[in-house]
């Protein structure tokens, strides 16, 4: 870990020399395995190789810049990955096209150029067909995804009694009801679960927020870059990453967004090139239990 | 990124078998085959749920009568001839029903409920499905 952290230091010194571009793909790409190796799912079946070959190539540059090893990294991965096709998160899917995407930037002269572009697309299409998904999903706009979700997330439990109210107690109830119902050896086909107004009102509000910054990163991240909304497309990404991943903490993915954030700023766009790296170096942060520590801090003082 | 309360998760899959007129219950997570169950969970087409079935109605289950039996139903197993399982009862099925359910909720008064999204009835070799 100390060596991977002192090299990344050592690449960031060297932002300014004359070879910044290929500085900057050699990071993208160390990033990128980093996100493989932590965060993608595997197969049983190929996680001893994936284990081995993965460190190899963040230790040595020649092997992570290697045309034959990205190709032999993306069919590995595609293999292993295909018994996992019905349960895989999401992001397992997109961080395979990102394999790919990798693996043919580097088969062209500019290789930097390419992988960026292909970042900027990715991301633009990850959330063009995201917010098409959620228009074409009236339980979602209605606000009856984000509902059950605060009641019976677990991932959602903290922030659902900091803001709607949603007790310990009321929590314990929906699970019995909930889990009683999904269990496949139970043949209960119904019940009610317990909520509050403002849980209501904030479900709709969320539904609504997610639909508008994920339309606006499509719509950014898509549109010609000479377009005014094109060149500030990394702040709807940053703003959806802060409040996003604080809540729901999906790090897989977060990691894959702040890779592909980085890859996309081209060698121009210091500032956010700097943002996505920090984001990605602090995405374990993510995993604290803010609503938890502000409860506290609430009950402290009053 | 996600959209939607049907996701595999809340897709319960109810097995009921059938034997000598008597109805018992299978865990799904009991299958020796989970990529057809998992398979079935994401795409309960006419195929996927007639494999499952067919899987089913192939093999020997076992149940232990102190132990398997809860809130009136009688769960099954798989029977892997071992030492243990030869001593409990053993039955073969005359049918199955496969049904995969979604989840919905309806907002307004906060219930939640299973919806059918398909199933498969399979009794030595004749079947029906949607």
């Amino acid at each position: 870990m100390k060596t991977i952290i002192s090299r990344i230091f050592y690449l960031l010194e060297e932002f300014h020399t004359k070879h910044l571009r290929d500085r900057l793909l050699e990071i993208t790409v160390i990033m990128s395995l980093i996100t493989v190796l932590l965060f993608m799912q595997h197969s049983r079946l190929l996680m001893g190789v994936i284990f081995l070959l993965i460190p190899v190539a963040i230790l040595f540059k020649e092997i992570a810049l290697s045309r034959v090893y990205w190709v032999l990294l993306s069919l590995l991965m595609t293999i292993g990955f295909l018994p996992l096709y019905f349960t895989a998160d999401n992001h397992t899917f997109l961080t395979l096209y990102w394999i790919f995407a990798v693996a043919l930037s580097l088969w062209f002269t500019d290789r930097y150029s390419v992988l960026s572009h292909n970042a900027r697309i990715l991301i633009g299409l990850c959330f063009l067909f995201a917010t098409l998904w959620k228009l074409m999903s009236p339980e979602f706009l209605e606000g009856d995804f984000f509902l059950l979700t605060f009641l019976t997330d677990s991932r959602f439990f903290d922030f659902a009694e900091l803001t709607a109210g949603i007790t310990p107690e009321l929590r314990s109830q929906n699970l019995s009801v909930f889990e009683n119902i999904i269990e496949s050896t139970n043949r209960t086909e119904s019940g009610n679960l317990q909520s509050t107004g403002t849980a209501l009102l904030l479900s709709k509000f969320m539904a609504y927020w997610t639909v508008f910054i994920e339309g606006w990163i499509a719509i950014a991240f898509l549109l010609p870059r000479k377009k005014a909304i094109s060149k500030y497309r990394d702040i709807p990404l940053i703003i959806f990453m802060f409040t996003t991943y604080p809540i729901a903490t999906v790090r897989g993915f977060a990691t894959l967004l702040a890779v592909m954030g980085f890859a996309q700023c081209g060698q121009e766009n210091k500032i956010m090139r700097i943002a996505y790296l920090s984001i990605f170096v602090l995405i374990p942060v993510f995993s604290l239990p803010f609503e938890r520590i502000l409860m506290d801090l609430i009950n402290m003082f009053t | 990124m996600f959209a939607m309360i049907d996701r595999l998760e809340y897709r319960p899959v109810h097995i009921t078998l059938w034997s000598s007129g008597e109805e018992y219950i299978v865990n799904p997570r009991d299958l020796l085959n989970r990529e057809d169950y998992y398979r079935a969970k994401s795409l309960p087409g006419k195929n996927v749920l007639d494999r499952l079935a067919t899987d089913i109605l192939d093999r020997s289950w076992v149940y232990n009568k102190d132990v398997d039996k809860v809130e009136g139903y009688t769960y099954l197993r798989p029977y892997s001839s071992s030492d243990r399982e030869s001593l409990q009862d053993t039955i073969t099925a005359d049918s199955v029903m496969v049904q995969v359910y979604r989840l919905k909720m309806n907002i307004e008064n906060n219930e939640i409920t299973l919806n059918s999204i398909n199933h498969i009835q399979k009794v030595n070799n004749i079947s029906t499905s949607k």
